[in-house]
């Protein structure tokens, strides 16, 4: 009996003890690899709900008795919170059902102010069901309308012309070279507030890459706010760069005493070809003008007219041209509400915090006109300053607005890989690099992406969120 | 002195076996848990061990039949207890003043205290 009895205090007293070993087991991770598998409508504490509650349908059980909630409306996002900030990458397997919506991608927040998303697919339902020849190879995709290439290896060895190709997440190494291109010492200018952080690409041939950018430090926000201006190549190096300090004012007293500051780019000698240009600043930072003998500039993805408070007593807004078919924008502030102009129609902005969207029917370079300024815009595609800037160094993407068909090439090449089958489930996973992604009190924020879901009346399916948390 | 344990039931000994480790336990996950948020709430509530020491506690004092009266190692133990809720209340309680002491010195006492209306 005294036997048994040592044995059952011995049994109580390895219970914590073994309870903690295990604890810190989660805590330390010895492994390198910490796994968590959340299910709709279970409360985790790595993984947080979908959000927001307005776009996403209550948790309900599925025939099977599987818990799933349905995505109405784009973008519905989660928070992911790792016990640990020691991990190097983020592995995310969705569980999903999705019959309608074209595509769907999965982003993590790498940047704010603006939000900037770095975004993966999750299901391309254009490219799986596709009628088009295809091929997989090393995580890429080829569709070919007529089967020339017997692999993608040697695709990519001898691409066809850049407009016969559409791509999806990716980037064909093709040099884009301007025919009968003759540069000018005429200056250009381009006079339109923009805030914050753009990038734009232009084109250079037996010329100085030289623009001179004017702007404001507008101190509303708080920090140093540094203009760091870069050019990268073709290949993607850093060839030029301009940098400028801070005004010496980290406050948000909105003070602008040292008025209009200016800050030369140049570079010398550069190969003929495409460079693009990062201007990677804070939102306090309004470029009001740039002056450029440059011919050719676009401007990608994201423009955020700014408003011109403390520089001009009125606003002018700005004109600005795109081929994108469809643009969202959004003011942040009452006084950025108005009614734009984009060739026969008018499209009106009319309260803050709400994204309204601009589509186009007709072919070509379309022209939109903002009264006042105060407002981001976003597409995937390209912006220019004035007609005769316009041109496409990229080739075209595929996107959730146009089919295959329409896009009018003979290729797609796309960096994708379908998601796999398991019961009833699609289950695509995405890779992320820890430290790309913006970590605010160890939280990082990923959201999907559904183009078109409120349009279609669709609805993606979600029933689980498996998670690997890795350290190299 | 040779220890001469005395013997006791089988029950009174698990009992008080589990009672002590998941007190013991309860404070140390629960101290673990304060120095590095998360550590055990994240997995399950600390308050599990104090729920088990009170059912342990409750069946000790059932099985009981001996009691042994150690008047010091009570005091002992609300001092230490009054020290941990004292020492609490001043790094939870920054912007009351003087009422920061007062707080302090009282929850520093009362577990003493109501030791001591017990007793009496």
């Amino acid at each position: 009996m005294k036997f048994l009895t040592r044995i059952i205090q011995l049994f109580i007293v390895a219970i914590p003890i073994g309870i903690m070993c295990w604890l810190l087991s989660q805590w330390i991770v010895p492994s390198g690899g910490f796994f968590v598998s959340h299910v709709v409508g279970e409360d985790s504490p790595f993984v947080d709900a979908l959000q927001p509650e307005i776009r996403v349908a209550d948790v309900e059980k599925s025939n099977a008795g599987e818990s799933v909630q349905a995505i109405l409306e784009d973008p519905v996002f989660f928070f992911v919170h790792p016990h640990r900030d020691f991990f190097d990458e983020v592995v995310i397997d969705v569980w999903f059902q999705n019959e309608t919506v074209p595509i769907v991608e999965l982003g993590g927040l790498v940047r704010t102010n603006p939000d900037v998303y770095s975004l993966f697919p999750l299901h391309n339902r254009l490219i799986d069901e596709s009628t088009w020849s295809r091929m997989d190879e090393g995580g890429l995709v080829l569709l070919q309308k007529e089967k020339t290439y017997d692999s993608i290896s040697s695709f990519l060895a001898d691409p066809p012309a850049q407009d016969a190709v559409a791509v999806y997440r990716t980037e064909l190494d093709v040099s884009y070279r301007l025919e009968g291109y003759v540069p000018t010492q005429e200056l250009q200018q381009i006079d339109v507030s923009l805030r914050g952080h753009h990038e734009f690409k232009t084109y250079i041939k037996n010329e100085v890459l030289d623009f001179t950018f004017y702007y404001m430090d507008m101190n509303r926000d708080e920090g140093a706010d540094v203009v760091q201006i870069t050019v990268f190549n073709e290949a993607g190096q850093p060839v030029a760069e301009a940098r400028a300090a801070d005004d010496g004012n980290i406050q948000d007293d909105s003070s602008v005493d040292q008025g209009l500051k200016e800050l030369h780019l140049t570079a010398y000698g550069l190969p003929e070809g495409v460079y693009k240009v990062v201007m990677n600043v804070p939102r306090d930072i309004f470029f009001r003008k740039i002056v450029t003998p440059q011919q050719k500039i676009v401007f990608l993805n994201t423009v955020f007219i700014g408003d011109e408070v403390g520089f001009k007593d009125s606003g002018t807004g700005g004109t600005f041209y795109t081929q994108s078919k469809r643009l969202r924008l959004q003011t942040r502030h009452a006084e950025g509400v108005q009614t734009l102009v984009a060739g026969s129609q008018t499209l009106e902005i009319q309260e803050p915090y709400v994204w309204y969207v601009l589509s186009f029917a007709g072919e070509g370079l379309e022209k939109v006109t903002l009264p006042k300024g105060d407002v981001e815009i976003v597409t995937e595609g390209t912006y220019s300053f004035s007609p005769s800037q316009y041109f496409n160094p990229d080739p075209v993407s595929l996107n959730s607005y146009t089919t295959i068909e329409q896009l009018g090439v003979s290729y797609v090449l796309a960096k994708y890989e379908s998601p796999r089958k398991e019961g009833n489930w699609l289950v695509a996973r995405v890779r992320f690099i820890a430290w790309d992604l913006y970590q605010e009190s160890q939280t990082w924020k990923f959201s999907f992406s559904t183009p078109l879901i409120k349009e279609l009346d669709a609805s993606l399916l979600i029933h689980q969120i498996d998670i690997l948390f890795n350290q190299y | 002195m040779v220890w001469k344990q005395k013997k006791m039931e089988p029950l009174v000994v698990i009992s008080r076996t589990s009672f002590l480790v998941s007190l013991l336990s309860y404070l140390l996950f629960w101290l673990a848990d304060i120095i590095q948020p998360g550590f055990v709430s994240r997995y399950f509530s600390v308050h599990i061990f104090l729920f088990a020491a009170i059912l342990s506690g409750s069946l000790w004092v059932w099985v009981m039949e001996d009691y042994v009266e150690r008047r010091g190692v009570h005091i002992l133990i609300a001092l230490t207890f009054g020290l941990v809720l004292a020492m609490l209340t001043w790094g939870l309680i920054e912007d009351v003043g003087i009422y920061r002491l007062i707080l302090g010195l009282l929850l520093f006492l009362s577990p003493s205290l109501v030791y001591l209306f017990i007793k009496s």
